[in-house]
């Protein structure tokens, strides 16, 4: 067994190091474009190292090892790795969907010269995520939830000289810094009352305290700090807004950070921490989660850029992962995280691979509308004929988010919900929770179902010109974009997670998600799938009515919204510009108030001691010219007579050195006689 | 009249003890043949010289290596005469590794690339003073101890005057006069020792002290001579005043290696006195005097001294020679320590020390060379000219300092922290003297250590420097010397898990 754990651990780790290797050297090829095969090479290996654990080698014990690090006083850290069901499978889903879009972007990326930077960053994010996956310390994970955040900001500014990119990297880069606060205030408490950031002594720690502790404040404020960092990584309310920017980056990264594993690291990392947040602080993250996954869903309604619907309704399953964890079920929290990862990677790949498409037709085709953009829905239409297996793949994943039966995120989704509606017997108003949920999952039906009908249906709006034909994408000089979106797909299904359509065996699945696993089943009323495939379905028959009565063949400016309500969606309910229009000039007031501050009273201070030296020195000046001076010239008349006096003897000084060893000595014995 | 059953005796006991100074073997050897090669073909291929002493050096070094992690408990030779334990082992390691160092910032030096006058001399004294203070760490009796120490002495009096001009031999006479007259005092005060206790041994002195560990004034008298002695070693005030004159006037390699080598030896056997004969429990009752107060007040004002002295030297190499003064007297605190944490401290301090100052004088070295003079107003503008030596000099001087983020910090906070322990396990305030004192003086030894940065960086040359550069080698040398201070700073545990497996109890 000892030996089993050992192989594991050096698997582990050369799993988790190799894409970050090859991602280094791939900088230094000469031909830049084999660092794209470099890395998803490592990619490759890294996932099939993982699955030789999870398939043959894992046998259910909990691993930690790891080395100690610091030992200073009562800081104890140590570089631990935490090896367990739940860790193991998400390295697999991490390194696994990160190989896809690596295969994938080598195709999407293909004309980009600084296609190795890109790959570079896209090793050193699997390394830093895998790095979050495996730590058993707050600080370790703390430190790797930073280099994350790190490459997140890399890759959406990758095209760093597009204005808006580099603002939509620092946008991310901020909005991630306020949770990250949290996380850092929430550690230092928990190291001031446990001295302690393991994790698995925390939890024990935690078992052991009472309500009646004196702490209790503290600790339950410890799990609101936790919480602020998952808030900012996985963009909820009030936090969320970076996420819709953070499209700017290329499409396969936004596909593998951005939807599939890089925002599910705060749900992942609540579920690795459920233990801590007791008290009012798990209502908060239900009503967080509530609040973002219903907010981001009506934002969704009425965006036409494509990758921009995709990120909303990122936000809006966040938001339902969060719900779960903050109910207590962490197992139905990761259980949507994988389905989610699934069929969300695949739809932006699948909308990497329109936009490319897109952009082909924009190189190819003469007189295209004035404002031709290739992310906008309007100007597309009619593309289910480019290529079948884009189409079909795409529907199912359509189907898996909107939570259609015989799909993954069917199950799921009823998973998260009916834990909602366990939650709500809690009574007071928490039965709001669960009917807002519903509600969402109607709107995620609409806007989805918008966006499908858009892209798909219909004829192709990009020319005012009835008989004008699109040309096909054909998947034999397209494997790299066609293959990772259909197996995505067929991941999409329900069969990969439960053989029952219906229904999936929690117990099981749990345990095999989560690092503490729940051993109660509660079973759903049959109403509730019902009502949410209800919801469902309308929300779809609205959109495509809505879409087929207006019978737009052509795309035009006009092609908006005037709506005040729904211009509120267009607009994202103004969140960014509350922020702009408030907390940032007020930030930027502050700081220039500051600036005062600092110029005028520390300034001042520190010119005052100026002064002050200045006079003091002047005054030491005209002691030291004719107190010391004095002194010294004293000195060195008085050495001048004794060097007269000596100098008879030859070599004077060292009897002088002598003599006064001699004396110095007797003294030092004598300085205590009494 | 020696009979034939004591001879025997004598030859088990022989027999008995040799195994255990292959180090010191090896080292005769190697400077016998040192000599001899010296004779054959010195002249053609100095060379040869160097790989020989080099080698023997690192024969040397790996059978003492292979001593430490042999021996076990602490083994008495030679009728008492030696005492091979861990300590003194991993002494020996470390100052043949000292040795080594010296060996090679001598190869960088100028004068010695160019004159080649008495290369083999230089080589085979060096080896035979790493010899001597090897002996000296593990001496246990007061006849070996003294041989030891003259070793080292006579060795050190050839080695100062090894520029060669009249300012050397001048420094190398002074050694020699002052040197002598503490011999002197020692060797007085050992027979007068001999006289009281009949013994040679380092006995503990406590067990036949009177009543209250009080003892009479001759025996006081004698035990303050051969103090004295150590302290004219270790350069401890008032036998300090030599120290500067001798190193100025010595190859800078040499003064690096004065500053380590004897220093360390005088240092160990200094704290060996103390702690087997009970020194710091002794008070000779008609003067009043305890000798832990003695010797407190002695690094007291070594540090004061030192110090301040230090501040006004324009030369570079008289400055690290009162910085050399001051560090013994931070050592000094360590050895006055009660518990076991003292000479955890005191070795942790000697090893950053030993890395702090090769790594100064190998850069006082490169300057001296390239502005042909130690003074400091000379090195203005070469933080242009050398960037790398400047940036790795500041990091070394912050460290002799004393400043986070480096090894120097850590190293004195141990020591501190020693202090204060005694402070409140014995309650005698000449502990929290000694604390306070070495605190205020760190902050003096900013002023005069980070005046070479200052002249470098803030200072214009008048005429244009000559960039100094480094070769691959000189680079990862500096690199070997200046990684440990900071990864020391970060991780002080992997010297002390080395430290620790020296059994305090078993000196």
């Amino acid at each position: 067994m000892k030996q089993n754990d050992f192989i594991i651990n050096i698997l582990i780790i050369c799993g988790w190091l190799i894409p970050l290797l090859c991602g280094i050297s791939g900088i230094f090829l000469k031909n830049r474009k084999n660092s794209g095969l470099l890395v998803s090479g490592a990619l490759a290996i890294s996932t099939l190292i993982h699955s030789v654990i999870f398939f043959f080698l894992y046998k259910g014990n909990e691993i930690i090892a790891g080395i100690p690090w610091l030992n200073i006083g009562k800081l104890n850290i140590s570089l631990d790795i935490w090896a367990n069901d739940a860790s193991i499978s998400m390295a697999l889903l991490v390194s696994f969907i990160a190989t896809l879009v690596s295969f994938f972007s080598r195709k999407y990326m293909e004309d980009e010269p600084r296609i190795h930077h890109y790959f570079s960053f896209l090793g050193f994010f699997t390394f830093a995520m895998l790095g979050i996956v495996w730590s058993e310390n707050l600080f370790l994970m703390f430190v790797f939830w930073e280099l994350v955040g790190l490459a997140s900001y890399l890759l959406i500014g990758f095209w760093y000289t597009k204005p808006s990119a580099a603002k939509a990297g620092l946008k991310a880069f901020v909005m991630n810094r306020i949770g990250d606060f949290g996380f850092m205030a929430g550690m230092g408490i928990l190291f001031a009352i446990f001295h302690d950031l393991s994790i698995t002594n925390l939890a024990s720690d935690y078992l052991n305290t009472s309500p009646e502790n004196e702490n209790i404040f503290w600790i339950i404020l410890a799990g609101l700090g936790i919480f602020m960092g998952a808030m900012g990584k996985s963009a909820q309310f009030p936090l969320q807004v970076w996420l819709p920017d953070a499209m700017e980056g290329p499409t396969p990264a936004s596909a593998l950070i951005h939807a599939a594993t890089m925002v599910a690291a705060g749900v992942y990392m609540l579920s690795r921490t459920v233990f801590l947040y007791i008290g009012w602080v798990s209502d908060f993250i239900v009503i967080i989660g509530t609040i973002t996954a219903l907010i981001a869903a009506f934002s969704a309604i009425k965006q036409n850029d494509i990758k921009k619907v995709l990120a909303f309704s990122t936000i809006s399953q966040l938001g339902y992962m969060i719900v779960a964890a903050g109910t207590g079920s962490a197992g139905a929290a990761m259980f949507h995280l994988f389905t989610h990862a699934f069929f969300k990677a695949g739809l932006f790949l699948g909308a990497g691979a329109i936009i490319y498409y897109m952009h082909q037709r924009e190189h190819s085709e003469s007189d295209l509308p004035k404002y031709f953009d290739a992310q906008d829905m309007r100007f597309m239409g009619g593309l289910r004929k480019i290529n079948p297996i884009l189409f079909v793949g795409y529907t199912i994943m359509t189907a898996s988010l909107c939570a259609i039966p015989f799909s993954s995120g069917f199950l799921s989704k009823e998973s998260v919900i009916k834990h909602a509606l366990i939650y709500a017997q809690g009574g007071d108003f928490r039965f709001l929770v669960p009917a807002i949920l519903l509600i969402t999952s109607g709107l995620t039906a609409f806007y989805m179902g918008r966006q499908w009908y858009l892209v798909f249906m219909g004829k192709s709006r990009l020319k005012n010109n009835t008989s004008f034909k699109l040309q096909s994408l054909s998947t034999s000089d397209n494997k790299q974009l066609i293959f990772p979106i259909a197996i995505l797909a067929l991941l999409s299904l329900w069969i990969p997670f439960s053989i029952n359509p219906f229904h999936a065996n929690e117990i099981s699945l749990f345990s095999s998600l989560t690092s503490y696993p729940q051993n109660i089943e509660y079973s759903a009323p049959t109403w509730l799938p019902a009502t949410a495939v209800i919801l469902t379905i309308i929300g779809l028959s609205a959109a495509i009515y809505g879409l087929t009565r207006r019978r737009i063949s052509y795309a035009s400016p006009t092609f908006t919204s005037k709506t005040p309500f729904l211009k509120l969606s267009r607009e994202q309910l103004y969140f960014n510009d509350f922020y702009n229009l408030s907390i940032v000039p007020g930030t930027i007031k502050l700081g220039r108030f500051l600036e005062k501050v600092d110029m005028k009273v520390i300034d001042g201070i520190l010119h005052a001691i100026t002064i002050g030296t200045v006079i003091i020195g002047q005054i030491t000046k005209v002691i030291e010219k004719y107190f010391i001076d004095g002194m010294v010239r004293m000195v060195a008349y008085i050495s001048g007579v004794t060097g007269k006096i000596t100098r008879q003897m030859q070599g004077g000084r060292i009897q002088l050195y002598i003599l006064y060893a001699v004396i110095s000595i007797v003294f030092l014995m004598l300085m205590f006689y009494r | 009249m020696l009979l034939a059953a004591d001879i025997s005796v004598y030859i088990d006991e022989i027999i008995r003890s040799l195994p255990l100074l292959t180090t010191e073997y090896t080292l005769v050897l190697s400077i016998i043949a040192i000599i001899v090669m010296d004779l054959l073909f010195g002249k053609e291929n100095p060379q040869l010289l160097y790989m020989a002493a080099t080698t023997g050096l690192l024969v040397a070094l790996i059978a003492s290596i292979n001593d430490w992690n042999t021996v076990e408990g602490p083994q008495n030779i030679f009728e008492n005469m030696i005492r091979v334990n861990r300590l003194s082992l991993f002494l020996s390691i470390l100052l043949i590794i000292a040795t080594l160092l010296t060996i090679l910032i001598t190869s960088f030096e100028k004068p010695f690339k160019e004159e080649k006058k008495g290369e083999g001399e230089y080589f085979s004294l060096l080896t035979l003073i790493t010899l001597g203070s090897i002996l000296m760490v593990k001496a246990n009796h007061f006849l070996m101890f003294f041989l030891a120490l003259e070793t080292v002495s006579m060795g050190s009096y050839l080695i100062a005057g090894f520029k060669f001009d009249r300012k050397g031999s001048e420094g190398a006479m002074k050694y020699v006069l002052f040197g002598a007259f503490a011999s002197a005092i020692m060797l007085y005060g050992i027979s007068l020792l001999y006289g009281y206790t009949n013994s040679f041994g380092f006995i503990d002195l406590t067990e036949i002290a009177a009543q209250g560990r009080q003892i009479d004034f001759g025996l006081g008298f004698a035990l303050i001579m051969i103090i004295s002695g150590l302290f004219f070693k270790i350069s401890i005030f008032p036998f300090h005043v030599w120290v500067p004159d001798v190193y100025k006037a010595a190859p800078t390699s040499i003064t690096a290696f004065f500053s380590i080598v004897p220093k360390i030896a005088g240092l160990m056997m200094m704290f060996n006195i103390v702690n087997r004969m009970g020194i710091n429990d002794l008070e000779i009752s008609s003067i009043s005097l305890h000798l832990d107060e003695m010797l407190g007040i002695a690094a007291i004002f070594t540090l004061i001294v030192a110090n301040f002295s230090a501040i006004w030297q324009k030369s570079g190499k008289r400055m690290m020679a009162y910085s050399s003064i001051s560090h013994a007297g931070f050592m000094m605190i360590a050895i006055l320590s009660l518990t076991e944490m003292g000479l955890y401290a005191l070795l942790f301090y000697i090893f950053i020390y030993i890395l702090m100052n090769y790594g100064v004088f190998f850069i006082l070295i490169k300057l001296e060379n390239a502005t042909g003079s130690d003074e400091i107003s000379d090195f203005k503008g070469m933080g242009k000219a050398a960037p790398v030596a400047s940036t790795a000099l500041v990091i070394l001087m912050i460290s002799l300092t004393g400043l986070p983020p480096t090894a120097g910090f850590t190293a004195k906070f141990i020591l501190f922290t020693t202090v204060w322990e005694n402070f409140e396990l014995s309650g005698q305030y000449i502990y929290l003297f000694l604390l306070l004192i070495g605190l205020g003086i760190s902050v003096v030894a900013l002023f005069y250590y980070l005046r070479i940065p200052y002249f470098m960086y803030f200072k214009e040359s008048e005429g244009k420097r000559e960039p100094v550069t480094f070769n691959l080698f000189e680079l990862i040398f500096l690199l070997f010397l200046t990684t440990p201070i900071f990864l020391l700073f970060f991780q002080p545990d992997w010297l002390f898990d080395v430290i620790n497996s020296i059994n305090f109890a078993s000196n």
